[in-house]
């Protein structure tokens, strides 16, 4: 035990101190940073949209150009509330001025929010109003400019007849000209078969016409509901069926289901993702490690001081320890970035640990994941004894990928049904046991499964590891050209047992 | 109590259809040097991985350190391979205290004694350098080093000389002499006659897997006849004739002298008085016996031909 104590340490040291695993340690957060920077960067790099109406219906216009306003002001509004939870005083502001309060710290949105602003007398003023509120020494708020830009139609453009229409809006339209969008809203649009036009030239502006369309529908809806009941708010179209997630399973006395009770649904899910993750990272080291080694002939050193069995555990307690070390501060760096940079992202943290905590599943998920990383690193352990460079290696590392890759594949169907037949089937594939048993733990699977899954990874786990030594032992030391991958698999399920070196 | 460290009967290792080691049988005493010496592709390799329990011989039995396995005495055995065998990122110290703790020794120990030892061996200095960037002879030592930390009792080193320099294949030979008047067992492979010549107590001879040669120097020496060697500007092959020599050949392009092969016993003074007869000046006259040199060359170039004709 002591010598594949020493060989782990030695494996994980040398494991985490590779350039390559430091350099997929950032890689994965680098890219979640990215994912979800880029598209607030396309955002504010992306220039405004102008568009113009002629309107002959009467009325279209003057919707359009408001809903372009409002939707400038919500965007201020949703920067402000940002600025405000940075650098406000929110217990102060709550206490002085509770309306302005709600409007700035509250949740609300649509319409309710937008007459709030309203009341408070616009974002200018409400900037006004904030100034006592914000701690000293803070940066003044940036506000984004207004992304769909309302221009009145130029005067060729409104005086052209249909024969003119397509040379005036020619010059007015495209890359580098005044207008993005020409929208012509027909006499009796909305009331007969007219349609509207949307005149366009260039890139298409995708976000500029749904945004027309919306503003158009909404419009038609109101003169709708006038023309049906004349006098009625057009705040009764407000309306829409909220559902309420609830669950008699949680803890809460309400049983609605909050974030954390999400959270804690969906974790074990991307725990999972991250077995497969850390796998794919971790395959290829594992194997180029054993082939460097029996091309160095450090393999023989190794094998007259350990039995192949300490040898291979300990490769494999090592490469588990850093793939755990991997998690571990992945996580740590993705509740460091929640808890610094979300807004709300302490409650967040706090309330995922505290749901985490007391959900009871995580010992279970914690020897799931140990055990999906011994049976898969034992099988890249046997390729790369197998193999006499990494060449050699690529005939096995393509199908063995597909087979560990597989499970992606029926995820949607088993998030639908996660103690369907098809998941419980999918539990008792032995290499798969780890990864389906992780999804479905949130979701209550019947306790003779779970203690008959836990027996089937372990000894998974301990006989694959047991057979990658036996194959490891038998082709470590050999030059020859690597088997065939049939009669690999059949060497790693103990099918063929021609491997001669004796285990100890 | 056994004084053999290696005892070998009928070992044979087969690779498919290639008989690598054929009906290998020997013993080594304890606390001596043996020189296990072949060609390239000879077995000596598969012979000593079957001695470290790497490989499992096909037939035959081993006793090492009068264990039926090398498995069982690890601890007790040191090995060093051909290719050094370290890990390249790990630094001098760390690696031969890494493989002490692997052979039983405490940590801390093992690390005074990695230090300990790389100052004896002069490379303090180089201590923390990682061994892929020490020198090819550093490194070398390095591995020897790792291979007698843990003090073993039995040192199986496999081509230790290859690739030193000539200062430090001394060095390693007078390391290796330190450790037989220590107590210590040595089996060394080579296919380099000069230091064999100069260590071992005793020699097996490998050639096409199968043993040629199990003795000492002497008795490896005394497998070819002496030979003399004569220098004079004159016709000697009257020499042919005069008691105790086997074959005469004319000096040539490689040879300058005339040299004869001697029967065992024959009186090479004889030679002296047959040219001082015929008043013939001589410029050189030597009898030596065969060198390991010769005798490996004809042990190992005779089983080559047996093999080639069979």
């Amino acid at each position: 035990m002591r010598r594949t104590l020493l060989v782990a340490w030695h494996e994980f040291v040398k494991f985490v101190t590779r350039r390559g695993f430091l350099i997929g340690l950032v890689l994965l957060p680098a890219w979640i940073v990215i994912a979800s920077a880029l598209p607030r960067w396309i955002a504010s790099a992306t220039p405004p949209r102008a568009f113009t109406v002629v309107d002959h219906a009467g009325g279209y216009a003057d919707a359009l150009a408001e809903a372009a306003a409002v939707a400038a002001d919500n965007a201020k509004l949703a920067a402000l509330r940002g600025y405000v939870r940075a650098h406000g005083m929110p217990a102060l502001l709550g206490a002085r001025d509770p309306a302005l309060a709600k409007l700035v710290l509250g949740g609300e949105s649509g319409r309710p929010a937008e007459q709030a602003l309203k009341a408070e007398g616009g974002i200018a003023a409400v900037l006004g109003k904030l100034a006592p509120y914000i701690k000293v020494g803070a940066p003044p708020p940036q506000l984004p400019d207004a992304h769909f830009v309302y221009r009145a139609p130029p005067p060729a453009l409104a005086r052209a007849g249909a024969a003119q229409f397509i040379a005036e809006a020619r010059n007015d339209l495209g890359d580098g000209k005044s207008l993005d969008a020409i929208v012509v809203v027909p006499q009796g649009f909305g009331v007969s078969n007219a349609q509207a036009a949307y005149w366009t030239s260039g890139p298409n502006r995708q976000d500029l016409e749904d945004f027309i369309q919306r503003t158009l529908t909404d419009a038609l809806r109101q003169n709708a509901l006038a023309r049906a009941a004349p006098g009625a708010s057009a705040s009764l179209l407000d309306v829409s069926a909220d559902l309420e997630d609830l669950d008699p399973s949680g803890n809460g006395a309400s049983h609605e289901l909050s974030f954390a009770d999400q959270a804690r649904r969906y974790a074990p899910s991307g725990l999972a993702f991250l077995l497969i993750l850390v796998v794919i990272m971790n395959a290829a080291a594992l194997m180029s490690a054993v082939i460097e080694e029996k091309s160095n002939r450090v393999v023989e050193v190794m094998l007259s001081c350990v039995s192949p069995r300490e040898f291979m555990t300990g490769k494999l307690l090592g490469a588990a320890g850093a793939s755990l070390l991997t998690l571990a501060i992945w996580v740590g760096f993705a509740v460091a970035a929640v808890w610094g940079f979300m807004p709300g992202g302490r409650f967040a943290v706090e309330s995922v640990a505290g749901a985490v905590a007391s959900a009871g599943i995580w010992p279970m998920l914690l020897l799931c994941f140990v055990c999906g990383l011994l049976i898969y690193a034992s099988i890249f352990l046997a390729i790369g004894s197998l193999a006499n460079s990494v060449q050699d290696a690529q005939a096995y590392v393509g199908p063995t990928m597909i087979v560990v890759v597989a499970p992606m594949i029926v995820m949607p169907a088993l998030l639908s049904d996660p103690n369907g037949t098809l998941a419980t089937a999918l539990t008792w594939i032995p290499i798969y046991t780890p990864f389906f048993m992780m999804f479905r733990l949130p979701w209550h699977p019947p306790a003779l499964q779970v203690a008959l899954a836990s027996a089937v990874m372990i000894a998974t786990a301990i006989f694959l590891a047991t057979q990658a030594a036996r194959v490891f032992a038998a082709h470590v030391l050999s030059t020859e050209r690597p088997p065939k991958f049939g009669v690999f698999l059949r060497s790693l399920v103990g099918i063929d047992r021609r491997q001669s070196l004796q285990q100890k | 109590m056994s004084v053999s460290a290696l005892e070998l009967s009928g070992i044979g290792k087969r690779f498919g259809t290639f008989e690598a080691v054929r009906d290998l049988s020997f013993t080594h005493e304890k606390g001596r040097i043996l020189g296990f010496l072949g060609p390239n592709g000879a077995g000596k390799t598969t012979t000593l991985r079957m001695l470290l329990g790497l490989i499992v011989p096909d037939a035959g039995t081993l006793r090492i350190l009068g264990e039926p396995s090398a498995k069982d005495v690890r601890d007790r055995i040191g090995y060093l391979p051909e290719e050094r065998g370290l890990y390249k990122r790990m630094r001098a110290a760390t690696a031969i205290a890494y493989l002490a703790a692997l052979k039983g020794m405490d940590m801390k120990a093992a690390r005074a004694r990695a230090r300990a030892l790389l100052e004896e061996y002069g490379l303090g200095a180089n201590a923390e350098t990682r061994i892929e960037g020490l020198s090819k002879g550093m490194a070398q030592k390095v591995a020897f080093l790792a291979a007698l930390a843990h003090d073993p009792e039995l040192l199986i080193l496999d081509e230790p000389f290859s690739g030193l320099d000539p200062i430090n294949q001394q060095n390693l030979e007078m390391s290796i002499r330190a450790l037989a008047r220590a107590g210590k067992t040595v089996l060394f492979s080579t296919h380099t006659m000069a230091q064999a010549e100069r260590l071992c107590d005793r020699l097996v001879i490998l050639a096409h897997g199968r043993k040629v040669f199990d003795g000492t120097l002497e008795e490896a020496r005394r497998l070819l006849p002496r030979r003399a060697r004569i220098g004079a500007d004159a016709d000697l092959s009257f020499l042919r004739n005069v008691p105790g020599v086997a074959s005469l050949a004319a000096p040539g392009p490689a040879q300058p002298y005339w040299e004869m092969e001697l029967k065992e016993g024959a009186d090479s003074s004889l030679l002296l008085a047959a040219c001082f007869e015929r008043r013939i000046a001589l410029t050189h006259f030597d009898v030596s016996d065969a060198s390991l040199q010769d005798v490996f060359v004809a042990l190992a170039g005779h089983e080559a031909k047996a093999e080639a004709a069979a």
